[in-house]
């Protein structure tokens, strides 16, 4: 069903919706990004079966479970999202490089806490290629880095004995040559 | 405790699950709940349902030694062998560590397989006294740790073939003991539970035949019996485990009595192989060519399956550096990879593994 919504026809990609989220915080945002919104696009689509006679919808859509910091930078990653798939709809490795430049980008701008903050609204939007991404980057923030460091990020702390520890330590030597720099 | 602090429990795990497997280890050390999540078998399975499963060709491979006095890139007349994994997803070539006994290398002409996210090491020649071992070693990919698994039964056997199974069985069959005498008897290790079986013995002895696991059976290939040292039969027998037997020998299932090391099972319904210049396969009863060999790969050192691709690694000529090459079976199209130098050694086995 999100299929549908990653071709818009140029008619109602000029809709607008309203999103209104926890925080009291209103959105308009273009109907092809909404869609991509998986909750907003069933609500949207609910909505508009009940009031098939109502003619244009002015719905404003409530998002009890998403706050306007995360949304706001959702909407950024969206319309970046459609406009690279455009631009590269007969290239597919094109696309994914354009994607990959602007994913890397993307995050240099994003604090670890906030990652969880984009994960949670990622999920409850259901909007895949944002949640997919999301956990993805949370993935290569492992990626050659020191134990210490990923606890750290992670804000986790080593629940090993002394003993177990140094015994992992002994057992992975070899795994601790190569990490990056914290 | 929460796997991640702050997000349900199926969403930290959709993140851990994108985790490179060479990170498995950092994973494992962070804490004891990562330790616990990494080793579930629910983990691996849903990594591997969710297609985040890497998948990658471990090789025992020569150890590159470079020669600079002549300014070339020599081996050396008795290369040290290591593992290799040569990773499809990123065409990434990486190292694995040895087990701290194998200082001098792996044994020679040791047998890979990969049953789960277990590397089976069998066999081979001990680098140093060059007596053959029967040893068992197994290296846990999510652990990043070597075990001794139970030695191979009934004395020394070495030039056996050796496949895994879908179910975490390693067949080994035929090669010869250290009277030279080809065997046809074969074996089943059963790797979790860390145990050998017997198979009923095949109808002919086989030295250096190749094994693979193709529609369902154990494929024993070629090989030769004693009296015929190094002429190879074209004949192959399977051995059903469903009724733990072995089927009638198909007398000319090759074409030519070659050393049949080349022969792989596809993904699909054909059995492929190196023969001349071309790339063979049999689906059914007659072999066809279906794509010449790129003109470097004169000296073909091995050959696997790997996703709906061919790898097949060689060189143009003796003592030179080896290349990678993918061949896309469903548009059999080749693709020269990037072959580090660090990674040109000779290939001498090797299995696939989805991590």
């Amino acid at each position: 069903m999100s299929n549908q919504s990653e071709s818009p026809n140029p008619t109602s990609s000029s809709n607008k919706i309203t999103l209104k989220t926890s925080d009291n915080e209103v959105f308009e945002v273009e109907e092809a990004v909404a869609m991509k919104f998986c909750t907003v696009k069933q609500y949207f689509d609910d909505e508009n079966n009940n009031n098939v006679t109502s003619g244009t919808s002015t719905t404003l859509i409530p998002l009890p479970n998403v706050e306007s910091h995360p949304l706001a930078i959702l909407i950024t990653y969206c319309k970046k999202h459609l406009e690279i798939k455009a631009n590269n709809a007969d290239n597919k490795k094109e696309m994914e490089i354009d994607m990959e430049h602007y994913e890397r980008e993307f995050l240099k701008n994003v604090m670890p806490q906030e990652l969880t903050e984009l994960i949670l609204a990622a999920n409850y939007l259901n909007f895949k290629e944002a949640l997919d991404f999301f956990c993805r980057a949370v993935a290569s923030a492992i990626q050659n880095k020191s134990v210490e460091y990923v606890r750290k990020f992670f804000g986790l702390e080593s629940d090993f004995k002394p003993g177990e520890e140094e015994k992992l330590r002994e057992e992975f030597a070899w795994s601790f040559e190569g990490v990056d720099e914290d | 405790m929460e796997l991640i602090s702050g997000l349900p429990e199926d969403i930290a795990r959709d993140c851990l699950i994108r985790v490179s497997y060479e990170q498995f280890k950092t994973v494992s050390s962070v804490c004891k709940r990562w330790m616990k999540e990494v080793q579930l078998p629910e983990f691996h399975r849903l990594r591997k349902s969710s297609g985040h499963g890497q998948k990658v060709i471990v090789m025992a491979q020569a150890r590159v030694e470079p020669d600079w006095s002549f300014g070339l890139m020599k081996c050396m007349i008795h290369p040290a062998y290591r593992l290799t994994v040569y990773e499809s997803d990123t065409c990434n070539w990486r190292e694995l560590p040895l087990a701290p006994t194998m200082s001098s290398g792996l044994p020679m002409f040791c047998q890979l397989a990969g049953v789960g996210m277990d590397l089976v090491v069998m066999g081979g020649w001990d680098p140093e006294t060059w007596r053959v071992s029967n040893s068992v070693f197994i290296y846990n990919l999510v652990s990043a740790t070597w075990r001794r698994g139970v030695d191979m039964p009934g004395g020394p056997r070495t030039f056996f073939g050796c496949v895994s199974d879908p179910d975490g069985m390693v067949y080994v069959a035929g090669g010869h003991n250290d009277e030279k005498v080809a065997l046809r008897s074969a074996m089943v290790y059963d790797v979790a539970k860390d145990e050998w079986a017997m198979l009923p013995d095949m109808a002919m002895g086989r030295d250096e035949c190749k094994a693979i696991f193709h529609a369902g059976k154990f494929h024993v290939i070629g090989g030769y019996y004693t009296e015929k040292q190094g002429r190879f039969e074209r004949s192959t027998e399977a051995f059903d485990v469903a009724t733990w037997q072995w089927g009638r020998v198909e007398e000319d299932f090759l074409d030519d009595g070659t050393c049949p090391r080349t022969c792989v099972d596809g993904d699909d319904e054909a059995v492929y192989m190196c023969k001349g210049d071309d790339l063979v396969a049999k689906e059914g009863s007659t072999w066809q060519s279906i794509a010449k060999l790129p003109a470097e790969l004169c000296n073909i050192a091995y050959v696997a399956t790997c996703h709906g691709k061919l790898l097949v690694i060689g060189s143009p000529g003796f003592s030179q550096p080896n290349i990678a090459y993918n061949l896309e079976l469903k548009t059999n199209t080749w693709t020269r990879l990037e072959t580090p130098i660090k990674f040109s050694g000779h290939v001498q086995s090797g299995c696939y593994l989805e991590i």
